[in-house]
């Protein structure tokens, strides 16, 4: 995950063996957005609001390779992106609940 | 600037999309092929086996043996914003058989920016298509706001 243009180089990156869950991928999209200024927040709001979303409406995971621009259309560069270069990402963590019965 | 391309409700019309979808790959295609090049996809554009129709991208195909890639982003006609934009981008881990250079194309659809992205696809694919050379090419449509 890329924050890009303005003078913004800021990146967070998985990898692991276990596909990425979407509370992961949240997370992690929190974390870039917490090593941005306050100037660089406000440029890029919407679009960190579009990534956000991006994650939590996919269904059954994304699968690699797959690149998504969330672009800042008034202020040129500055964009947030999401690249999945391997396996599978943003997939919904299952709880299972076992009921015992005595 | 431009008269929208006629196609504005892709978005919302599956048959439309797939006509866009078309028009784009085959833009790439034929201007490959003027070149003596082939083209073939390098993004994963169906997902838990249903085609994902969003425009993010809605194509990204990249000349066959080599690493030169374009990503086409679409935008919502009716949206206010930009129409056009370009940068270039690498995609995955450089260095590695995966990786593509990429030329990341986003725009409304219009028949201008069909005319300018023909123009920049060209030039990337046949090495011509420079920093310095994209930043012209942008120049009469980039504003920024405050």
């Amino acid at each position: 995950m890329q924050a890009q243009g303005g003078g913004i180089e800021e990146s967070e990156s998985w990898s692991q063996d276990k596909p990425l869950t979407k509370s992961s991928g949240l997370a992690l999209l929190e974390n870039l957005w917490n090593k941005l200024s306050k100037r660089a927040q406000k440029d890029r709001k919407e679009q960190f609001d579009s990534a956000r979303r991006f994650i939590e409406n996919v269904d059954g995971g994304v699968d690699a390779p797959l690149g998504k621009s969330f672009v800042n259309r008034k202020k040129r560069g500055v964009r947030v992106d999401i690249e999945v270069l391997a396996g599978t990402a943003f997939v919904l963590a299952i709880c299972l609940i076992y009921f015992l019965k005595a | 600037m431009s008269t929208l391309y006629p196609y504005v409700d892709f978005l919302e019309n599956e048959e439309t999309y797939l006509i866009v979808q078309e028009v784009w790959s085959d833009l790439i295609g034929r201007i490959a092929a003027v070149h003596g090049l082939e083209t073939v996809g390098y993004m994963n554009l169906s997902q838990n086996g249903n085609p994902v129709r969003d425009g993010n991208p809605v194509v990204a195909d990249k000349i066959r043996g080599t690493q030169k890639g374009i990503r086409v982003v679409l935008i919502d006609p009716i949206d206010d914003s930009g129409s056009f934009s370009a940068w270039f981008n690498n995609f995955g881990v450089k260095g590695s058989d995966e990786a593509v250079e990429e030329l990341v194309l986003d725009m409304k659809m219009s028949h201008a920016t069909l005319g300018i992205s023909s123009i920049l696809i060209e030039l990337w694919m046949t090495d011509r298509l420079t920093d310095e050379a994209l930043d012209d090419w942008l120049r009469p449509w980039s504003f920024e706001e405050e």
